[in-house]
C-alpha cells in the first residue's frame, strides 16, 4: 500500500523544547509556529491546530471551512490569552473538490512555507508567500533573495494568527496531478536548506515519510539553530478521499457526459496546444 | 438504508445515514446550490443533525427559508418536519396510509415517532420536471424531482401516469425505506426494467410511465415483506452500487416482488449515494491515522460570552414551533456554529473578531453619522449567470475562472473564486483560460493569457478576440468562445 503522508519535527540543536505543532490527518494537514517563546508560542499553535483537526473527519474541504477554523481559533486565541501578546504562524494543505475536480487547497498565514514537488515535470516550486518584512523588502526590489537570507530582520513577520488582528491568510487552489507531492516546514527549514537542498533531499526520499524525515535531518544537521517541522503529502491521498465521491458521482456522470470522470486525476497537465489557424 | 428516486427536477436532497431531506430552493436561487446541499450535509452528520440543519436554513430569516421535507429513520418510528408544499406518505404496518404535510403554516410542522413502513415524500402534484445536467458532488446531494408514488396507491389521488423527460440519464429509482436488502434490489431492478420498456414504448418526445390504478384495495398491500422501521443504517463500509452503474446486480431469479407494476414494491435497499466517513479498511498503515506531535494540554474553556445556537432556541422536535424567532442576532454573536456565513450585513450586531476593526474604525471616525431614519433592508438582487456550452450554468456570485483545470493564486477569502472545469480533448483551452466577474452593473470577462485567446462573438457582427488581460464588458447575446466548441453566453435575464 502506497504511503500517502508522513511527518518529522525536531526541536533542533539550540532551542530546548519544540514549539512547532503540525497536523496530519487526511484530508488536512497544517503547520503551526508558534511564536515568541514562553507558554504563548505554545499555546497558539496548540489552538490553531485543534480548530483544524475538526475538519479531519470530512471527505472533502471547502475554502470557506478553512477560513472558519481561521475565524475560531482566532476567537479561542484571544479568549485564552486576555493579555500579552502571543501568535503562531499557520500553514497548510488540504484535499478539495472543485467542479468535480480534486484540488490542492493550500493555505498560509505567516513564514512557514508551502512547496510543491511536480515528480512529473521534475521542478518544486514554492507555493505560498512569505509574510515577512523581508519578503517585502524582495517584493519592492530593495534585496536580492541572497540577501534576504541574511538580513537581520528576516524573522521579523508581517501576518500571523494572533490576538490583534483578523486573520486574513492567502489561499491557492491548484488541480491535483498525478506524482504531486506538496511539502509543509517551518521556517528551521529552510533557514537552514536553500531551495536546491530541499528540492534534493525531498526528491531522494523513498516515499512521504522518508522524504519528511530526511528533510528535518538534513536541516538539524545543518545547524539545527531553531524547531523544525516537515509534512508531506502526496497525491495518492485523493485515492482515498474521491474513492468514496467517485463511485457516487462517477456513475452519474459517466451516464452524463460519456466517459467522463471528473474525479480523475489529471495525468501531467499537458500544455495547450496552440492553434495553428484560427478564424 | 434508503433509496432515492432521482429523475432530474428543481429539488434539492440530502442523505445522510438515517435521515433525508428534500428541500425546494427559492425561485431566485441558483437550483445547484452547491455549498447548501455540502453545508446540510455536514450539519445532519452531527449530534441533533435535523436541528442543525434547520437551523442553517433559516440563519437568514423566514422569509428566505426554502421549502423542505426532513425525515429521520429511529427504531421507533419516523420523524417528520415539513414546511411548505410537501407531502409525505406513510404506509403503515396495517397498510394503512396516512399523510403528513405543513398544512400551510407560517414556519414549519414536526411530527415524531410516527409508524410507518415506508413512505414517499411527494411534492406539488402536477410539478413539471426540468432536465438538469449538472450532478454535484457527492455525499448524496443531487438535483432531483422526488416523484410521487408511483405505484402508489393514494386512496384520495391515485397517480396513472407520470411525464418524464427524456434526458437519457438514469431511470428512476425509489423512494422506500428499507428492509431486506438482497430480495429488494432485485425488485428494483425489475421495475427499472419494465420502467424502461415503458419508456422505450411510448413516443419518441416524451417518455411516460403509466401507472394503472391498483385493483388491490389500499389497506392490504401486496408488499411481501411488510417489515417494522428499521434501525438506523451503520455506516457502510461498502461502496454504494448504484443503479446506474454497471456493478449493478442484474437480478437472475425471478425478483420476490409481486408482477403487478402496480403494486407498491417491496422497500428497496441501497445504500444512497452518500460518501462514507473514511472506512476503517482502508487504513492500513500506522500513518494513516491521525497524527499529532504533541498532546494537547486541556484548553481553556470556551468562555460564556460565546453560546451554540441549539442550546438557546429552546424547542425540542416533539413541540411543533408556533412562532420561531429567528435568532438572527444571537446567531451572530460568537463563533462556535461552523456554518454561519460572514455575510457583509448591516446587522448592528457585532461579530466578535470584528470587534478590533471595529474599535480601530470608531477611533479614525468619531462622528458616524447617525441614520436618521430605520435602514431598509432588502434582498440582493440575484446574481447573473452564465450558461456553458455543456449546459451547466454558473452563478457569477463569485468570479469564476474558466479552463481545462483552471488554478487560482493567493487569494483572500474575500475574493473567492468559483473554478470551473471544462473538457477539451485537443489541449486547445488553456488550462485557467479566462475568468468572468460582476463589477457593479456590468459582467467582464477577461482573456487570462491564454495560448489561443478568447473570442466575443456578437450576433450579426465579426468575431472579436480579446486582448490578454483586458476585462471587457460582456453584453447578453453575446457569446464567448474559449476554442475547442467551448463557450458560453449570459444567460437570459442576468
Amino acid at each position: 500500500m502506497e504511503q500517502v503522508w508522513g511527518a518529522a519535527t525536531s526541536a533542533g540543536r539550540r532551542r530546548p523544547i519544540n514549539e512547532d505543532s503540525y497536523l496530519a490527518a487526511l484530508p488536512i494537514f497544517v503547520v503551526a509556529d508558534g511564536m515568541g517563546g514562553h507558554q504563548r508560542g505554545d499555546l497558539a499553535s496548540a489552538i490553531a491546530i485543534d480548530e483544524f483537526a475538526s475538519l479531519a473527519e470530512r471527505s472533502v474541504i471547502l475554502p470557506q471551512d478553512i477560513d472558519v477554523c481561521f475565524r475560531n481559533a482566532a476567537h479561542r486565541l484571544r479568549d485564552a490569552l486576555a493579555e500579552g501578546v502571543g501568535g503562531t504562524t499557520v500553514c497548510g494543505v488540504a484535499l478539495s473538490l472543485q467542479d468535480g475536480v480534486p484540488y490542492w487547497l493550500i493555505f498560509n498565514l505567516g513564514d512557514s512555507r508551502v512547496y510543491r514537488l511536480s515528480k512529473a515535470k521534475r521542478i518544486m516550486e514554492q507555493v505560498s508567500v512569505d509574510h515577512s518584512v523581508v519578503q517585502e523588502l524582495l517584493e519592492a526590489g530593495v534585496v536580492d533573495r541572497e540577501g534576504a537570507t541574511r538580513h537581520r530582520e528576516r524573522h521579523v513577520i508581517t501576518k500571523a494568527l494572533e490576538t490583534v488582528s483578523v486573520p486574513e491568510p492567502d489561499y491557492w487552489m491548484i488541480p491535483i496531478e498525478q506524482g504531486d507531492e506538496i511539502l509543509l516546514c517551518s521556517d528551521g527549514l529552510c533557514d537552514e536548506l536553500s531551495d536546491q537542498d530541499i528540492a534534493q533531499t525531498w526528491a531522494s526520499g523513498t516515499g512521504p515519510q522518508d522524504s519528511a524525515t530526511l528533510l528535518v535531518e538534513a536541516a538539524v544537521a545543518a545547524g539545527g539553530k531553531d524547531n523544525v517541522t516537515a509534512v508531506v503529502v502526496s497525491a495518492q491521498a485523493v485515492g482515498f478521499v474521491t474513492d468514496g465521491v467517485s463511485e457516487t458521482t462517477a456513475s452519474m456522470v459517466r451516464v452524463e457526459r460519456a466517459g467522463e470522470t471528473h474525479a480523475d486525476l489529471h495525468g501531467s497537465l499537458e500544455n495547450t496546444s496552440p492553434r495553428t489557424s484560427r478564424s | 438504508m434508503m433509496l432515492c428516486r432521482i429523475s432530474h427536477g428543481d429539488l434539492v436532497t440530502v442523505a445522510r445515514d438515517n435521515i433525508f431531506v428534500v428541500l425546494r430552493p427559492l425561485p431566485n436561487t441558483s437550483v445547484m446550490d452547491k455549498d447548501m446541499g455540502v453545508h446540510l450535509w455536514h450539519a445532519l452528520g452531527s449530534e441533533r443533525g435535523i436541528h442543525k440543519a434547520i437551523a442553517h436554513l433559516a440563519q437568514n430569516g423566514l422569509e428566505v427559508m426554502p421549502e423542505f421535507v426532513m425525515l429521520k429513520v429511529n427504531p421507533r418510528g419516523l420523524d417528520v418536519v415539513v414546511r411548505g408544499g410537501f407531502t409525505v406518505l406513510l404506509l403503515n404496518h396495517d397498510g394503512k396510509y396516512a399523510t403528513v404535510g405543513s398544512d400551510d403554516v407560517a414556519t414549519w410542522r414536526e411530527h415524531t415517532g410516527l409508524a410507518a413502513s415506508e413512505f414517499c415524500v411527494r411534492a406539488e402534484p402536477g410539478k413539471s420536471i426540468q432536465g438538469e445536467d449538472e450532478f454535484y458532488l457527492a455525499s448524496g446531494v443531487s438535483s432531483i424531482s422526488v416523484l410521487c408514488s408511483l405505484g402508489w396507491d393514494d386512496p384520495d389521488q391515485p397517480v396513472n401516469a407520470v411525464e418524464l423527460v427524456e434526458t437519457g440519464a438514469i431511470p428512476e429509482v425509489e423512494l422506500y425505506a428499507d428492509a431486506d436488502a438482497h430480495s429488494l434490489s432485485q425488485a428494483v431492478a425489475q421495475r427499472m426494467r419494465e420502467a424502461r420498456r415503458a419508456a422505450e414504448a411510448a413516443t419518441p418526445s416524451h417518455a411516460s410511465f403509466s401507472v394503472p390504478a391498483s385493483p388491490s384495495s389500499p389497506t392490504s398491500p401486496a408488499s411481501p415483506t411488510s417489515q417494522p422501521v428499521p434501525l438506523p443504517p451503520q455506516p457502510t463500509a461498502d461502496l454504494p452500487v448504484y443503479p446506474g452503474s454497471p456493478d449493478f446486480p442484474a437480478p437472475a431469479a425471478a425478483p420476490t416482488a409481486p408482477a403487478a407494476p402496480a403494486a407498491p414494491a417491496a422497500p428497496v435497499a441501497h445504500a444512497l449515494p452518500v460518501v462514507p466517513d473514511l472506512p476503517d479498511e482502508r487504513v492500513v498503515q500506522a500513518n494513516l491515522s491521525t497524527s499529532m506531535n504533541r498532546v494537547l494540554q486541556p484548553l481553556p474553556p470556551v468562555p460564556t460570552g460565546e453560546f451554540d445556537l441549539h442550546e438557546t432556541s429552546g424547542y425540542s422536535l416533539s413541540e411543533a414551533p408556533t412562532e420561531f424567532i429567528p435568532a438572527y442576532g444571537d446567531y451572530q454573536l460568537g463563533g462556535t456554529a461552523p456554518y454561519q456565513q460572514y455575510a457583509d450585513d448591516e446587522s448592528s450586531t457585532v461579530l466578535t473578531n470584528d470587534v478590533v476593526e471595529y474599535r480601530a474604525a470608531m477611533e479614525s471616525q468619531p462622528d458616524l453619522p447617525l441614520p436618521a431614519e430605520p435602514i431598509e433592508v432588502s434582498l440582493p438582487a440575484p446574481a447573473p449567470a452564465i450558461r456553458l456550452s455543456n449546459g451547466v450554468r454558473v452563478s457569477l456570485d463569485r468570479p469564476v475562472l474558466i479552463g481545462r483545470a483552471p488554478e487560482a493564486s493567493r487569494f483572500p477569502m474575500r475574493d473567492l473564486p468559483r473554478l470551473i472545469s471544462v473538457p477539451s480533448p485537443t489541449n486547445d483551452v488553456s488550462r485557467t483560460h479566462a475568468q468572468v466577474r460582476v463589477e457593479g452593473e456590468v459582467v467582464l470577462v477577461t482573456d487570462l493569457n491564454s495560448t489561443n485567446g478568447v473570442l466575443l462573438i456578437e450576433p450579426g457582427a465579426t468575431p472579436r478576440r480579446l486582448h490578454p488581460d483586458e476585462p471587457m464588458q460582456l453584453k447578453p447575446q453575446v457569446v464567448v468562445d474559449l476554442g475547442d466548441g467551448v463557450t458560453f453566453e449570459l444567460e437570459a435575464g442576468s
